[in-house]
């Protein structure tokens, strides 16, 4: 009897824990990152069934580059070139690239 | 300031305990492993696809202690400090909590699981949004969890020793590139496997 009570109150003390711990918001403060100075609007907008010389003409996307969509329904292409490199045009909405340092 | 005061209290909460309850170290040890940090992205207002998303993988090293002169329900306490650190984050975390070993008749190795709880904090090394490098950028909060593991003696009082462990904790990261965009990037769990040595007094 008093062993199933030691392995009762050892699993409460467990489920006790994880609650604490998932549920209470994590009781710390949160990390925050904003006011993003370079910042470039995607105003291109895609063309549909482009020629190569179309998607060359649309918007850079370099490594470690960040798109930010302003509306939630905002979207835009990402064409990936043979050679590597990436374009970016607007399909509808307002979005805009946050350029990696 | 709230972060240093947090850690002056569970210190001080934990040499009380040692004192009070004469409490004494019976092994310390050092593991070094791989830990695992899951997170999730919520978009709240727009949305942001992250050029740059970070690394879920840390290698970490862990210095912990059991101690001798006090059991709860038969369970031994436990304490560790580990700092996990990629290229990109650090995670350092301090843990309490109590385990129940378990020898198999006739066998030198033992085996023990138990219950972890402490305080941690997420420490970002950039920024998330555009890769610069940042500084006292850092999410903290509470950690729970359980752990297992195996030690086996290879020498007089030294033991070598595995150990995986499952900690649950809510370290939050606003993104707020402008006014009308918002997101949270959250690491919710974490699980460990290290191997290590350690002493037993």
């Amino acid at each position: 009897m008093k062993r199933n009570n030691t392995i009762l109150n050892s699993i409460m003390a467990v489920v006790i824990l994880l609650i604490l711990s998932a549920c209470s918001g994590g009781g710390g403060s949160d990390a925050s990152f904003s006011d993003t100075q370079s910042r470039e609007s995607i105003n291109i907008d895609c063309i549909t069934n482009p020629t190569a010389l179309n998607i060359a003409s649309y918007i850079d996307l370099n490594s470690g580059d960040t798109i930010v969509k302003e509306d939630t329904n905002a979207t835009v292409s990402i064409y990936h070139n043979a050679d590597g490199t990436k374009k970016v045009c607007r399909v509808v909405g307002s979005s805009y690239i946050i350029r990696a340092n | 300031m709230k972060k240093t005061s947090i850690f002056l209290i569970v210190s001080t909460l934990m040499s009380n305990m040692l004192f009070a309850q004469d409490i004494a170290i019976e092994s310390i040890g050092l593991n070094i492993g791989k830990n695992n940090s899951d997170y999730s992205q919520d978009d709240h207002q727009g949305s942001i696809i992250l050029g740059n998303t970070p690394d879920k993988r840390f290698l970490s090293y862990e210095l912990y202690a059991t101690l001798k002169n006090y059991t709860l329900y038969s369970m031994k306490p436990y304490l560790s400090v580990t700092c996990a650190k990629n290229d990109e984050l650090k995670h350092k975390y301090i843990l309490a909590g109590l385990n129940k070993y378990y020898t198999p008749e006739g066998k030198k190795y033992d085996f023990y699981a138990g219950v972890l709880a402490g305080y941690g904090i997420l420490k970002w090394e950039y920024d998330p949004l555009n890769t610069a490098k940042v500084i006292n950028a850092d999410a903290n909060g509470f950690i729970a969890g359980v752990q297992i593991g195996v030690n086996h003696p290879i020498a007089e009082r030294v033991y070598i020793g595995l150990n995986a462990k499952y900690l649950r904790h809510e370290y939050a990261t606003k993104l707020n590139p402008t006014a009308g965009t918002s997101s949270t990037i959250k690491h919710q769990n974490t699980t460990a496997l290290m191997i290590g040595l350690s002493y037993k007094f």
